[in-house]
């Protein structure tokens, strides 16, 4: 038997309002009523989401025992999003939240609106969108957090009360002292949600500020945090363990894989790649040399960021491209262009096709092939329809019907669903284990989210993943050099932004890449600039397994879950 | 206790305690936040306590509503302690309240129970339930002060009445863990039986087959015959041998492996009991009445509210 509270005579509170102390004996009695429902609104998405029991106890917790202000802070891949999903739908079908507003990383903006609507029926304006009108004008509002933190934005935000604020990525907020916190603490919103894999990146005062945001004065202030759970200045080890536990357990989720169960089976990367034709290289060197050309008359254009990228993937997706900038006003180079079209309509073989016909012969099931460009899906179509393959195309100019017959027909009869980057999002393929990536996007997030389609919970295989390159090109480079480097291809789901976070770099690694590859004079100037950046991203990846440990060795102290038992 | 007369009577004198505006527009009550308690609660909100009148940006207050929580959540972080103006006790008299949990291996049960040690008797009276004094608001809003070692050495002379319904209270929970552990218990003993018949069911087939060649090689004449019955005897005393000896390490593994799975399932299924005091209460007059004697509550000077300070106010002491 144990006796607690005695201790309420040693630390001596003066005594308390009658009024005051009242309340305080009612809401411990009450606090013990058990709560009648569930939750409300599961009907309506229950059979687009296979549901998972830590994530209904976490949207349950989170409502009725967390006030519905809380940081979900599940290991990467265990679906926090849909956690947060549920709490969403239960707070709007309870006519409980209508102003919404989303802040994630720019780069997630989509995913977030794609899954939202997908799966829980529920709509959402971005600030990308063209009839965006601003931070005050529309009820549910998801944009990137450094959108919002803008001057002008800022006092949009604030400037309204909002009925449910989600933070993606919330260690985002792990100092005080940016401006991203300084916004988000200033928010007034009756629920909160803070999503984040690592509430703890360097030292324990993170989870201070963290914790501070969802429930100021739940760990005392910033002084008397560090006196009662801090063992060392630096902020790395605790002491207390078990009333913070107590404390952590009123505003932080954390589902652990090893206790869910859901451990995700293991990737196979495999790269196939090839010697291309004469003809194909020529074309390569023509269009490095275009390129650089324009960019040095120029600067940067998407165009040619474009054309860099479809150099990788066919001659048709090149072809077009080229004309559409013959068309245009914004290049002048007419007669170079044209020879430049001359050139890629005069190649009959494609080697990269050929390989993938080699290959899909030896896959004896369903599989996955990814090609940002619509040229080369139809190529790739013709190409599986000539091997007598059932091959599906998806792509993001399909009516949402269209959509759902073509992943239906992939599922019950088709061998080859044919898929470009634009509308995969938010897809959940774990019923097919092969991926293959006909063309890499320079964005390691988009890659992780091709991967993610099928490497999620639910996936009973192995998951193979197949890139296929031309030798000594770009993308051979790309692949081999600073896609390995940071083990691209086989990081746990959501890792990946952990890795790139720490390039700490405001330029992404496409537009990096892409600046190196244009600003080159020749192949050696190439190599060493890519060298760097492939020093750089170890530099990020061994920050990443730093703030991984740290954050495991934190929280291994701590038993906030939602499984039974765990 | 009716529950949900006491949760919109809590709510409605808890918001009262912060100064929110509160206006009623038929069974749905639009509250508007003091400016400290904004960024905690919003600005405003529309509550009912009629699950009938649920509709768009109305909360229902029941159960598990997340409002609720909040507020619930805010008001557990008040000062346990308090010099309460009450006529139902002479001053002088305590009262504590306790939250019993008792822990079997299937579920928690909790009980509230209450203390009342009155004044100039040294017998504690223990109750049921959270003290009926809490019913009504109090008489009077003033914070005093008092003699808190007396509160302090109260507590002594209750515990062990209030241990004694603890463990009066948990027996249910005892009883439930006990056949839980029995049960438990039972499929691990039939577990570990299973297994020891295998080996013995095997060890006869073997024994059996051995007989069998035994009763062979005495009648055989045929030369060749009886070789290759010698060479399966020996294959199968072997095989026996071989038998035996795992056996032997098996009975040890599963042995150890028994006494571990009964610590486990004992600790598993031992029963529970938590007794949390969450307040203590010393009684004193109503401020407009005459006290019945002379306690040592002294009242606080007037202004020493701090019922507008705000956000530090609600999760003071958090």
């Amino acid at each position: 038997m144990s006796v607690e509270g005695l201790t309420l005579f040693e630390d001596a509170p003066p005594p308390e309002h009658p009024s005051r102390h009242r309340l305080r004996v009612l809401a411990e009695y009450l606090d013990t009523l058990e709560p009648k429902g569930a939750l409300v609104a599961v009907s309506q998405y229950k059979d687009k989401i296979s549901l998972y029991p830590h994530q209904v106890n976490a949207a349950l917790r989170v409502l009725a025992k967390m006030g519905g202000r809380a940081i979900l802070g599940d290991e990467v891949g265990l679906g926090k999003t849909i956690e947060a999903g549920i709490v969403l739908k239960e707070l709007v079908a309870r006519g409980l939240a209508e102003s919404i507003l989303i802040l994630t990383p720019a780069n997630l903006v989509g995913q977030w609106r794609v899954e939202l609507e997908d799966k829980f029926g529920e709509a959402f304006v971005t600030h990308e969108d063209a009839d965006f009108q601003g931070f005050d004008a529309h009820p549910r509002i998801i944009a990137s957090i450094d959108t919002a933190k803008l001057e002008e934005n800022a006092a949009k935000v604030l400037g309204r009360d909002w009925d449910l604020l989600i933070v993606d990525e919330a260690h985002y907020l792990k100092s005080r002292s940016t401006l991203r916190y300084e916004l988000v603490s200033k928010i007034e919103s009756k629920y909160f949600l803070g999503l984040t894999a690592t509430p703890v990146q360097n030292n324990l005062r993170e989870l201070f500020n963290l914790i501070h945001l969802v429930r100021p004065g739940l760990l005392g202030s910033a002084r008397t945090f560090d006196r009662r759970f801090l063992a060392d200045s630096e902020g790395r080890r605790l002491q207390n363990v078990s009333e913070l536990q107590e404390r952590l357990r009123e505003v932080i989720i954390r589902n652990r894989r090893k206790d869910t169960g859901l451990d995700f089976p293991p990737r196979m990367v495999r790269t196939s790649s090839a010697v291309g034709n004469e003809k194909e290289y020529e074309l390569h060197d023509e269009l490095r040399d275009f390129i650089s050309k324009q960019y040095d008359s120029m600067g940067f254009q998407l165009s040619l960021l474009l054309l860099q990228r479809e150099m990788a993937s066919s001659p048709q997706a090149v072809i077009e491209t080229l004309k559409r900038m013959q068309a245009s006003s914004e290049i002048v180079a007419g007669p170079e262009i044209d020879e430049l079209i001359k050139l890629a309509e005069s190649m009959r073989k494609v080697t990269k096709a050929d390989l993938i016909e080699k290959l899909a012969k030896g896959f004896k099931t369903k599989f996955l092939v990814y090609t940002q460009f619509r040229r080369t899906q139809e190529l790739l179509i013709q190409r599986f329809k000539k091997l007598g393959l059932n091959a599906i195309p998806f792509h993001g100019e399909l009516s949402p019907g269209r959509r759902r017959n073509a992943i239906e027909e992939f599922r019950q009869s088709a061998d080859v669903l044919v898929l470009t980057d634009s509308g995969s999002e938010g897809l959940n393929l774990q019923f097919c284990h092969v991926v293959v990536n006909y063309d890499l996007p320079w964005n390691p997030m988009r890659v992780e989210q091709r991967i993610g389609r099928v490497h999620r919970i639910g996936q009973a295989h192995d998951v193979l993943i197949v890139n296929l390159s031309l030798k000594d090109t770009v993308e051979d480079y790309v692949l081999k050099i600073l896609y390995d480097k940071i083990r691209l291809f086989e990081v746990a789901i959501g890792e990946m932004d952990l890795i790139l976070s720490e390039l700490e770099s405001g330029e992404s690694l496409e537009k990096q890449v892409f600046e190196i590859l244009a600003k080159s004079k020749n192949r050696a100037t190439q190599k060493r600039k890519l060298a760097s950046l492939k020093r750089k991203l170890s530099q990020g990846v061994q920050e990443a397994e730093k703030v991984k440990k740290f954050d495991a060795e934190v929280f291994s102290q701590f038993d906030l879950g939602t499984v039974e038992g765990a | 206790m009716d529950a949900r007369a006491s949760l919109q009577r809590f709510v409605l004198d808890y918001l009262d305690e912060i100064g929110a505006e509160i206006r009623d527009e038929g069974g749905v009550h639009a509250v508007l936040f003091p400016t400290g308690f904004r960024r905690r609660y919003g600005r405003e909100r529309r509550i009912t306590f009629d699950p009938e009148k649920r509709r768009e940006q109305v909360e229902v207050i029941e159960a598990g509503s997340p409002f609720l929580k909040l507020l619930l959540t805010d008001a557990k972080a008040w000062g346990p302690l308090s010099v309460y103006p009450t006529d139902a006790y002479p001053a002088g008299s305590r009262f504590y309240t306790f939250q019993l949990e008792a822990y079997s291996s299937a579920r928690k049960r909790t009980r509230f129970a209450w203390a009342l040690l009155e004044w100039g008797h040294n017998e504690p009276v223990v109750h049921e339930g959270i003290p009926p004094v809490f019913d009504a608001r109090p008489a009077d809003a003033a914070r005093a002060s008092g003699d808190l070692g007396d509160l302090r050495a109260g507590l002594d002379v209750v515990m062990p009445a209030i241990e004694g319904m603890g463990r009066a209270f948990a027996q249910e929970a005892v009883a439930e863990s006990r056949d839980a552990f029995a049960k438990s218990m039972e499929r691990v003993g039939d577990y570990f039986k299973s297994l020891h018949q295998d080996t013995h069911l095997e060890e006869a087939r073997i024994r059996k087959r051995l007989g069998e060649i035994q009763s062979k090689l005495y009648f055989t004449e045929d030369g060749l015959r009886e070789l290759k019955l010698q060479r399966e005897q020996e294959r199968l005393t072997d095989e026996l041998h071989a038998l035996k000896k795992k056996h032997t390490q098996a009975q040890e593994t599963m042995s150890g492996e028994r006494v571990k799975q009964a610590d486990l399932l004992r600790r598993r299924h031992e029963p529970k009991l938590r007794i949390r005091l969450i307040a203590a209460t010393i009684c004193r007059a109503p401020k407009a009445a005459r006290p019945q004697r002379t306690t040592q509550a002294t009242l606080l000077p007037v202004g020493n509210s701090d019922v507008a300070s705000g956000e530090a106010a609600a999760a003071g002491g958090a």
